[in-house]
């Protein structure tokens, strides 16, 4: 379970990320009774009538980053390729996001914890998850819903 | 249209847009300049990633996004700021790797 201070330093910043979706009709919801776990819906800028849910556990904040996983819908289910999108990096062999801003990430890549890869916990990193997914999904890399 | 009227019209145009870059990771304020408005993305992305102290690497490369898009390098603020006058960006970075 999150430490208090982890809950704090995560109620200071979540306004921002809240925020920030809010303006690309996306939504932010704290899950009451799990302490840390957050879920996101998002639109893709290429069919904004599409959308993508997110689910963000964060055990040590800002100092370490969150377990990433999409879902078919809010507390529904990873294990199904429709639910993540076709970019670089998200993998529905493994249901995980092979890049440097997931715990997922950093389990398999050790090395990623030092150099430019290294997770930074200055400023606010929730809204940099946030922001990161979100211009995955924007960017021409991204090739649809698998 | 007569000279008065064109004098009048170019008066109406600002020389400058207000330019704020904001940056998750940052440790430090916004970064914000007034520039002419044929500023280009390009050139507001270099002064950016100069405050914030960030540099592109062989697995980082930096961007910026502009109302949560990609922002073309050679548009200009002018273009994107409109009759606002001001245009907000918002600094990104790209890991290669994965």
């Amino acid at each position: 379970m999150p430490s208090a201070d982890t809950e704090l330093a995560l109620q200071a910043d979540e306004e921002a990320a809240r925020d920030y979706l809010d303006e690309g009709g996306g939504l932010l919801f704290r899950e009451v009774n799990s302490p840390g776990v957050y879920w996101l819906m998002l639109r893709p800028a290429s069919t904004p009538d599409e959308k993508y849910y997110v689910r963000l556990a964060w055990t040590v904040y800002p100092d370490e980053p969150p377990s990433v996983k999409f879902y078919d819908q809010i507390a529904g289910r990873t294990d199904v390729p429709h639910a993540w999108p076709n970019a670089p990096g998200y993998r529905i062999n493994s249901w995980d996001i092979c890049k440097p801003f997931t715990a997922e990430g950093f389990g398999i890549h050790p090395d990623w914890r030092n150099g430019p890869t290294a997770w930074r916990s200055t400023g606010n990193p929730f809204l940099y998850v946030v922001e990161t997914i979100q211009n995955d999904l924007n960017s021409d890399k991204y090739q649809g819903r698998h | 249209m007569d000279p008065a009227t064109i004098e009048d019209e170019q008066s109406k145009k600002p020389a400058h847009v207000r330019v704020t870059v904001t940056f998750p990771l940052a440790n430090k304020p916004p970064f914000h300049k007034d520039d002419p408005p044929d500023t280009t993305v390009a050139t507001v992305l270099v002064a950016a990633m100069a405050h914030f102290e960030v540099t592109d690497d062989e697995t980082t490369t930096y961007y910026l996004t502009h109302d949560h898009e990609k922002a073309d390098p050679s548009k200009t603020v002018g273009e994107l700021a409109g009759d606002k006058h001001a245009v907000k960006f918002t600094l990104a970075k790209e890991i290669t790797q994965g």
